[in-house]
């Protein structure tokens, strides 16, 4: 029942997204340059949008609760009958002049592979949800909002004051199908992106290869890892090759509904992702060349203003900074409860820092594609959630291609938007934001499609074809295979029939303590916590105190003072704190250990004034990988954590 | 050009870009050696 049920929902969903960006499409009028199916993803990708930003505003007003979002998704559907009935095809776009083929075996085997690729994803979206950052807070915010019924201000840096338009899509399915239903709906949106691939690469590329570049991109290893969880990237590539593509149209056409178009779509990346905010700005740029800019630069930009600014604007209206902590020292705020100057530049410090390893220099910018392609450095995840080898391999092809066509390229409708992809990339290196290769990934695609369009176009001479052949075939066999050791972890738990608390603890290393607070705890209790994946799975009130991020609780190296300590434990009503390391198994005692982490250390003094005591010890796994973990390639390392409760009787503090 | 200069030319050109797609491919699986050998070694014992 509960699994019909989230089914239900996410279809809902689908469908109001469906409606709901039919009815935007109509009414700014691309809706005549698109055939059926076209229509119908187009209209998703910009439903989704429009759903996300809705619920924002029913949220806000105090309508995160199903009955309110139930409404909102059968308002969207509205929209479907829009689709019923689509207008005659006038392509804008060239399309390929292949004649109609049979379906031969390559097609079936290309199908049957997708088929396989989309059952991976099926499994990953039956299983409870296991991602660190989807539990800190792309799962973990829509489940507090739904908690306090309305949208609540989070004063937490990165992980409490993102854009956050698509985790409101995330809180629709929560709220009207439960956990399933949310992780269903980010597979159903992974692939759509899929199909946009698919129906974009199409216009260039015979059958065949637009099905195997389909299947590259799903088995893309940022997209498997990105797609089955609450990571955005996966989904905001529809926006981003939405509004490449009608920014392009717009300069080739100057017709407004499509700047109009192109400004929503940017919007919505912007609501969805900081780095969404420079593909706005470069879509702009390019709108501003040609006859007729002023009309579509205004378009453009009301568009964006309307679809893109709600998260900023609420940053600004709780911090002074719309894009909360960024521009802190740069605005000269002051000093508050939540940020002070000290903070922020050891944020700074540290976290751009950490997330941004390589040095901004050109030697550089031209090679981190490569070096990104051999997983180096290690702190930008491209190793095992990169971008597969296939466009590495296919490199040489698309050169000569570019060259032996270079007459032609100007006039290419995927010139555009495969320009505007490069400024993002320059931008997005040079603006010394965070170097995780999985933030290039919206605009993958963007690179993707005309690079294989270039290299087929080379090939089409027999000898040349057979080598891109392999290549595609062996980056398929390669990506399709780490699919399959992703989604192993996955299949064992929906084969084994394991129960959700056993697959947690399974993945999950400091999850053992959270059925114990769970059950113990109650609603006028309140624990503490610093392991951010904590946030999602622990379900009576709690506070996530990371030492860097926020400064309600404050836990940076040098803060030692107990007394202060506890009060801003009292003053958040906090009655428990749960410690994931530094405990002696043996004696239920603090271990001695040479870096204590301020937690510890205050724990610890806390303890020794008699204002704590240790409540119950349980074991921590240390997992650097959970797929490896539970290939028995890499096991688990194990510590002991306590919880401690706090008490006033006896406190000497 | 003479024919068989185009064919020699062809065929080195094809050669090259084996080697490259090759190449690649064995660069990229070589990042992936600790996984692979584990999953060989985990497989292969059991």
């Amino acid at each position: 029942m509960d699994i019909a049920r989230a089914f239900g929902a996410a279809l809902l969903l689908g469908a109001a997204c469906l409606g709901s960006g039919a009815a935007v499409i109509a009414l700014l009028g691309p809706r005549r340059n698109l055939d059926r199916i076209e229509q119908a993803v187009a209209s998703f990708g910009v439903g989704l949008g429009v759903i996300g930003w809705a619920a924002f505003f029913v949220g806000v007003a105090g309508g995160a609760s199903p009955t309110p979002l139930f409404v909102l998704c059968m308002v969207g559907c509205g929209g479907l009958v829009l689709l019923a009935r689509p207008d005659v095809a006038l392509p804008s776009l060239s399309r390929t002049s292949e004649p109609q083929r049979a379906t031969g075996m390559t097609t079936w085997l290309l199908l049957g592979l997708i088929a396989v690729a989309l059952c991976g994803s099926l499994m990953v979206a039956l299983a409870p949800p296991a991602d660190a950052d989807s539990l800190a807070y792309h799962f973990a915010l829509p489940k507090q909002f739904l908690a306090a019924g309305r949208i609540e201000f989070v004063p937490r840096a990165v992980t409490g004051t993102a854009p956050l338009l698509l985790q409101m899509t995330y809180m629709v399915a929560l709220a009207l199908g439960g956990e399933t239903a949310m992780t269903l709906w980010t597979m159903l949106t992974g692939w759509m992106a899929g199909a946009l691939v698919y129906l974009v690469a199409r216009r260039f590329l015979n059958r065949d290869w637009s099905l195997a570049l389909t299947l590259l991109f799903l088995t893309t290893p940022a997209v498997v890892y990105g797609a089955g969880s609450g990571q955005v990237e996966v989904r905001a590539t529809m926006f981003a090759v939405g509004a490449a593509l009608a920014t392009a149209t717009a300069l080739r056409t100057n017709r407004i509904g499509y700047a109009a178009l192109a400004g929503l779509l940017a919007g919505f990346f912007a609501a969805a992702k900081f780095t969404g905010l420079l593909f706005a700005a470069i879509c702009g740029i390019v709108l501003l060349f040609r006859k007729g800019w002023l009309g579509r630069a205004l378009a453009f930009g009301i568009a964006l203003s309307i679809a893109g600014s709600q998260w900023y604007v609420w940053n600004w209206v709780h911090t002074g900074d719309p894009t909360f902590p960024v521009l802190f020292h740069v605005l000269g705020l002051p000093d508050s409860a939540i940020w002070t100057r000290a903070m922020d530049d050891r944020f700074r410090a540290l976290y751009f820092a950490a997330e941004s390893p390589i040095p901004i220099d050109l030697f550089h910018f031209l090679t981190y594609p490569f070096s990104a392609a051999f997983g180096e450095p290690p702190d930008i995840e491209a190793g095992r959630t990169g971008f597969g080898p296939f466009w590495l391999m296919a490199l040489p092809f698309a050169i000569c291609g570019a060259w032996r066509y270079r007459r032609r390229i100007g006039a290419s409708p995927l010139a555009i938007p495969a320009l505007i992809a490069f400024g993002f990339y320059v931008v997005w290196f040079a603006s010394g934001t965070s170097q995780r290769i999985r933030h290039l990934l919206p605009i993958y695609p963007l690179l993707l499609i005309p690079l294989t369009v270039a290299a087929a176009r080379w090939c089409e001479r027999a000898t040349r074809q057979r080598p891109l052949i392999a290549a595609a075939a062996a980056a398929i066999v390669v990506q399709l295979g780490g699919q399959g050791v992703f989604a192993a972890n996955y299949a064992r738990h929906l084969i084994s029939g394991e129960t959700r608390e056993a697959f947690l603890a399974r993945n999950i290393g400091p999850y053992a303590p959270v059925p114990w607070i769970n059950s113990h705890l109650k609603a006028h209790d309140r624990v503490l916590f610093t392991n951010n994946e904590l946030a999602y799975l622990i379900d009576v009130p709690s506070y996530y105190a990371h030492p860097d991020f926020q400064l309600l609780v404050d836990l940076r190296p040098q803060a030692n003072d107990a007394r202060r300590f506890l009060d801003q434990l009292r003053r958040l009503g906090i009655s428990h704190i749960l410690l994931t390391e530094g405990i002696d198994s043996s004696n239920d005692a603090f271990l001695q250990t040479p870096e204590p982490s301020s937690l510890q250390r205050l724990s610890h003094d806390l303890v020794v004034a008699g204002c704590a005591r240790i409540v119950a010890t349980f074991p921590i796994a240390r997992i650097d990988s959970r797929t490896l973990r539970n290939l028995g390639v890499r096991p688990a390392r194990f510590d002991y954590g306590a919880v401690l409760a706090l008490t006033r009787e006896g406190c000497k503090l | 050009m003479t024919k068989p200069t185009r064919r020699a030319r062809a065929t080195l050109v094809e050669a090259a870009l084996w080697l490259w797609v090759c190449g690649g491919l064995a660069a990229y699986l070589y990042e992936f050696r600790d996984v692979l050998a584990g999953l060989a070694t985990r497989f292969g014992a059991s």
